[in-house]
């Protein structure tokens, strides 16, 4: 009686030693590093943009939330205060754009391009925006550049 | 008399040009920051991919930001913003129109620093209120850097804490604006 008592404590214990852990490794979880990711599609900017233009909600539910890598022509970088980048891909005769939100541990790579060259970005993406005057953009956000 | 003519045409025309004049960008950045005092970690979140267009006419100003850009530092903060609070699904977009309320006292086409203030509505999670917010405008080469700074409780949004969270996440939501907008050619 007493043995199985034992027991039933050491397996409480146990239980809640693996839930403390679990729950402290949830929580500090970081959101999943890109380069690591495998890519739910591979796509175009121009591609990518005319999914959207087409017909948003339909995107909406093939896209977003999902990990995208997408080709096409750099069209500006920004950077911000923080050091952070966010780099534009599209057609220098059109606002529309695919909007790359840069995973900060990627800084240096997106710091090295150049305006008007070829590469390949994987990010999530966050979703679509459409405007009269600035054209339309589609969003990833926690950005890796693959190749250049 | 001609060319006096030809001197106030070409003023009229520059004047209008100038005043024609839109400044954008879809690279903005906007912090959120809801960390309270006893909150284990910072609840911060980023998101740099803000659209921001400026009339320099008029000082009309919009933004507007997709919710699941904000980027936290923890992935399940991220989650929890997304599905229970902003609920990003539902409400994928917010959105500010408004306009720089002393726009006379800004040149937009020299370089020097103003302090503004900033009068609008603000859309999110499906609630639209007014906000009014000091802010800072500094022209530099042909660009301005707009930044501005203001405090919204989350619960005018119909933003709810649930009970077990409630001391660990702030009411009110710091927001931090930064964007450098450049000349729309059109």
């Amino acid at each position: 009686m007493k043995k199985n008592f034992k027991i039933i404590k050491v397996l409480v214990l146990l239980v809640a030693v693996l839930g403390a852990w679990f729950g402290y490794r949830e929580y500090n979880r970081k959101p999943a590093n890109m380069e690591s990711m495998k890519s739910d599609f591979l796509t175009t900017t121009a591609t990518l943009l005319g999914a959207f233009e087409e017909n948003e909600a339909q995107a909406n539910q093939q896209y977003l939330d999902k990990v995208v890598e997408v080709e096409g022509a750099v069209r500006a970088i920004n950077q911000d205060e923080a050091g952070l980048y966010t780099v534009m891909l599209g057609n220098d005769g059109s606002l529309s754009s695919v909007r790359c939100s840069v995973d900060g541990i990627f800084s240096a790579q997106a710091g090295d391009l150049q305006p008007g060259s070829s590469v390949t970005v994987r990010g999530v993406c966050a979703g679509f925006m459409a405007d009269s005057l600035l054209g339309s953009d589609v969003t990833l956000v926690r950005c890796t550049i693959l190749k250049k | 008399m001609k060319k006096s003519l030809f001197i106030f045409l070409l003023g009229v025309c520059v004047t209008n040009l100038a005043h024609a004049q839109k400044f954008f960008t879809k690279a903005g950045r906007i912090d959120f920051n809801a960390t309270a005092s006893s909150s284990p970690k910072n609840i911060l979140a980023v998101n740099r991919t803000v659209t921001c267009v400026l009339d320099a006419a008029n000082g009309n100003m919009q933004f507007a930001v997709l919710i699941k850009g904000f980027i936290f530092e923890l992935a399940l903060m991220q989650e929890h913003f997304n599905e229970n609070y902003l609920e990003s699904d539902k409400f994928p977009k917010a959105e500010f129109k408004g306009a720089v309320v002393n726009n006379a006292a800004v040149n937009y086409f020299k370089d020097g620093a103003y302090v503004v203030t900033v009068k609008g509505k603000l859309t999110m999670h499906g609630q639209t209120k007014d906000v009014e917010a000091p802010g800072k405008l500094v022209v530099q080469g042909g660009t301005i850097n707009a930044t501005a700074s203001f405090a919204l409780l989350l619960a005018d949004y119909g933003v709810s804490i649930p009970g077990v969270v409630a001391d660990k996440v702030n009411k009110t939501a710091k927001i931090e604006v930064a964007c450098n907008l450049e000349s729309l050619k059109s």
